[in-house]
């Protein structure tokens, strides 16, 4: 183990005076050591930020981290553009894929094509290089993915003796018979403020959302496999089969009363689970999402990466620290050395720090990452998130509580939202063709 | 014709104005000129939209689109049904209050006074999620409590959204305008309310057909900045809003001015859209000012 870090930090110095090589040829004048000190500001909502800021600072003498924690969801990323706009953002921040066309649309961050470039083309697998290279150019450096996982309640299905579903089919068998075992418990949810869910199922269907070819984006939201999905997921809720409540409090509470005994999620959650329910532990299993036809498919549900804002004073010190966090090693392990954290690693290389660092008592030892290896290998390729994320999650948001009443069908919200998607996109001047 | 006195006297008030004019200017007409400005560009990019964006011309693109757009016109649906809900609640349950408290019946008055005065001290935004947290199922002891009494109800639904939000602004405001009506009850002259008792007048003709027309300015006053203060609800319904998506990202117009420069980063169209509410709260003031002038006079 000793040897393989040092190996990997050899590897990483390497990489590094490669980089401020490559750097430093634009200008004779750039001396190497200048690139790589001073003050970096380091904006994060993911937890184990400050263990990771800390430790970067403590085997990075000449640079100094500080960081600041920040709101997470939608208000984060509103708080981000404005800073750029003032001139008061950080030199490094966090942004999820699904927003990152939309910084590098608005000409909120810098392109690390030259920089980081090189480092994300050697170190990750196209399922998620293909979240941050866009048009051609690199905007940011992935740390984890978010593969899709199903969560169950192993007591409350060896009681009812309830299969766990591998097929979307059997998925609803099981929360007929979790209605039926349980009049208040429910074997799954749809969640009405975050159609983060909604949309992994749909790239786990075969979905493609977001197209960029050449010069033009083809947008179809409501393609057959999103279609199918949503279909699937809008009579669920509609026949009370699964749960339609908010992603937040209400649904940890369903958790915490035994009302709901299953829900899909990805591979985060597990460390989330654990740390919002420690009094069910032992009682919860993981197993593999269900598809639709049994062979292994998955999509992801959230997933971090790293850019470097407009406006950054110390960009080169910047992408030091980021390409610590993302890639090395000890970056890793000071991500999860708060013990909450199943974050699955973007750099597959990274598995076994990761896994070590995990304790699996609360799911009594199951091997947890050797699950999310298989569902990150199964991530369907081609999936890309659009340029006007935020007011197509806001479309999707507004008439998902709609779903479970019956007032709109599942399908039709993704119509409407792509409207809105396409109506936002031309507005900002894309090119936009009909599929 | 400026005769030195006049000269003086002039002076004297630019003297006296100018802290206010500089400050009118400075955090009110600049602000105004500026999301005017704002108001005829929108930023624009080309292509897949990765090559940067620039700002251009807009001219009154961004004023048609907000007006042609049915999210921010349905805004103002709500905010109607809003007024017609809150306004005669909350005016009328101020003004019963006060005249409780002016007749000679109420004992403890300045207990009630600030008891009653006391919801309007909380911040809005503390109000709200203490509200919120009333209407979350799971969550609310009133729920729970109406649920064993086998009534149940979804207070963050879109279908009761509206009497949600009222029922807030109604515990928050009726205790402020009270005493507002309170005061005004206290002007009214002492010799005419003798009179009306010499009349022959009970506590409820006296109130009803003396009090209340004697402080109609001071009520006509109260509406006319309820209704500018409903025109600009927003913290309210955004802190249900975020507790349940069910009443949408732009319920409000104010919300839509939100919604369209924070989530969508266009601040063109978000400054054509306040603009306008704040013309629309503009003339409605100066129309609720004209009926009430009218209606008091003898």
């Amino acid at each position: 183990m000793l040897r393989r870090t040092t190996a990997a930090l050899a590897g990483s110095v390497a990489a590094l005076s490669l980089l401020v090589t490559a750097c430093g040829g634009a200008g004779p004048d750039t001396t190497p050591s200048k690139a790589t000190t001073g003050k970096v500001t380091f904006w994060s909502f993911l937890k184990g930020s400050d263990h990771v800021a800390e430790a970067f600072n403590r085997s990075h003498p000449d640079i100094q981290v500080t960081f600041e924690n920040v709101p997470s969801n939608q208000e984060y990323y509103s708080k981000l553009t404005n800073a750029v706009k003032a001139g008061t953002a950080p030199d490094v921040a966090v942004v999820e894929y699904p927003h990152l066309p939309e910084f590098a649309t608005q000409g909120k961050i810098e392109d690390l094509s030259g920089t980081l470039g090189p480092v994300v083309k050697e170190r990750f697998p196209e399922a998620v290089r293909q979240l941050v290279d866009l048009g051609g150019r690199t905007w940011g450096v992935p740390r984890d993915v978010a593969p899709l996982l199903l969560m169950y309640r192993k007591d409350f299905f060896t009681r009812h003796k309830i299969a766990v579903p591998t097929t979307w089919d059997a998925y609803r068998t099981m929360t007929e018979q979790v209605r039926k075992a349980d009049p208040d418990a429910r074997g799954g949810v749809l969640f009405t403020d975050n159609p983060g869910l909604l949309t992994a199922l749909s790239w786990q269907a075969g979905a493609k959302w977001f197209d960029a070819g050449q010069d033009s984006w083809q947008v179809t939201l409501d393609d057959g496999p999103s279609k199918r999905t949503a279909a699937y997921w809008g009579d669920l809720a509609r026949e009370d089969l699964v749960r339609s409540l908010s992603a937040a409090d209400p649904f940890w509470t369903s958790i915490q009363k035994n009302r709901t005994v299953a829900y899909v999620c990805a591979s985060w959650c597990a460390g989330a689970h654990q740390a919002t329910v420690p009094d069910q532990k032992g009682k919860w299993a993981v197993a593999p999402v269900p598809t639709w036809d049994g062979k292994p498919a998955s999509g992801m549900y959230g997933g971090s990466s790293f850019v470097i804002p407009k406006g950054s004073g110390n960009s080169r010190a910047a992408a030091e620290f980021i390409k610590w966090i993302t890639t090395d090693p000890e970056g890793m392990k000071a991500w999860v050395s708060s013990g909450t954290s199943s974050m699955f690693p973007a750099d597959p290389a990274l598995v076994p720090v990761t896994k070590a660092a995990f304790g699996t008592e609360y799911y009594g030892g199951q091997d947890l990452y050797a699950l999310g290896k298989a569902s990150y290998d199964a991530v369907r390729p081609g999936w890309a998130w659009g340029p006007v994320m935020g007011a197509t999650n806001t479309a999707l948001v507004d008439r998902l509580p709609k779903v479970a009443g019956g007032t709109v069908s599942l399908p039709d919200v993704l119509t409407l939202a792509e409207r809105t998607t396409v109506a936002q996109m031309k507005q900002r001047g894309m090119r936009v063709t009909a599929p | 014709m400026a005769t030195p006195s006049t000269l003086g006297q002039r002076r004297t008030a630019a003297l006296l104005l100018s802290p206010f004019l500089g400050l009118f200017a400075a955090v009110t007409l600049a602000p105004l000129l500026y999301a005017a400005w704002l108001s005829l560009f929108t930023t624009r990019t080309s292509g897949l939209g990765f090559g940067g964006t620039e700002s251009v011309f807009a001219g009154w693109d961004n004023y048609v689109r907000a007006l042609s757009d049915p999210e921010f016109l349905d805004g103002f649906l709500v905010v109607a049904a809003y007024c017609a809900v809150y306004i005669p609640v909350m005016i009328g349950a101020a003004l019963a209050l006060a005249l409780l408290l002016d007749s000679g019946l109420a004992k403890a008055r300045s207990f009630f006074q600030l008891a009653l005065f006391l919801p309007h001290a909380v911040p809005g935004l503390i109000a709200a999620l203490i509200w919120v947290y009333l209407y979350t199922p799971g969550l609310s002891p009133v729920i729970d409590l109406l649920a064993s009494g086998g009534i149940r109800v979804d207070f963050l639904s879109a279908d009761h959204a509206v009497l949600s939000t009222a029922n807030i602004a109604v515990w928050e405001w009726t205790g402020y305008n009270m005493v507002i009506f309170y005061a005004a009850l206290q002007a009214v002259p002492r010799e005419t309310l003798d009179a009306a008792r010499v009349d022959g007048a009970g506590a409820v003709r006296t109130a009803l057909s003396v009090k209340v027309p004697m402080i109609r300015p001071a009520v006509a006053l109260a509406v006319m900045f309820t209704v500018i203060g409903s025109i600009q609800l927003f913290t309210e319904p955004k802190v249900i809003y975020n507790a349940s998506s069910a009443i949408g990202s732009s319920w409000t117009p104010n919300m839509y001015v939100q919604t369209a420069a924070f989530q969508n980063n266009d601040f063109g169209l978000a400054a054509a859209a306040s603009l306008l509410i704040a013309l629309f709260a503009a003339v409605l003031s100066f129309a609720v000012t004209r009926i009430s002038r009218r209606g008091s006079k003898p």
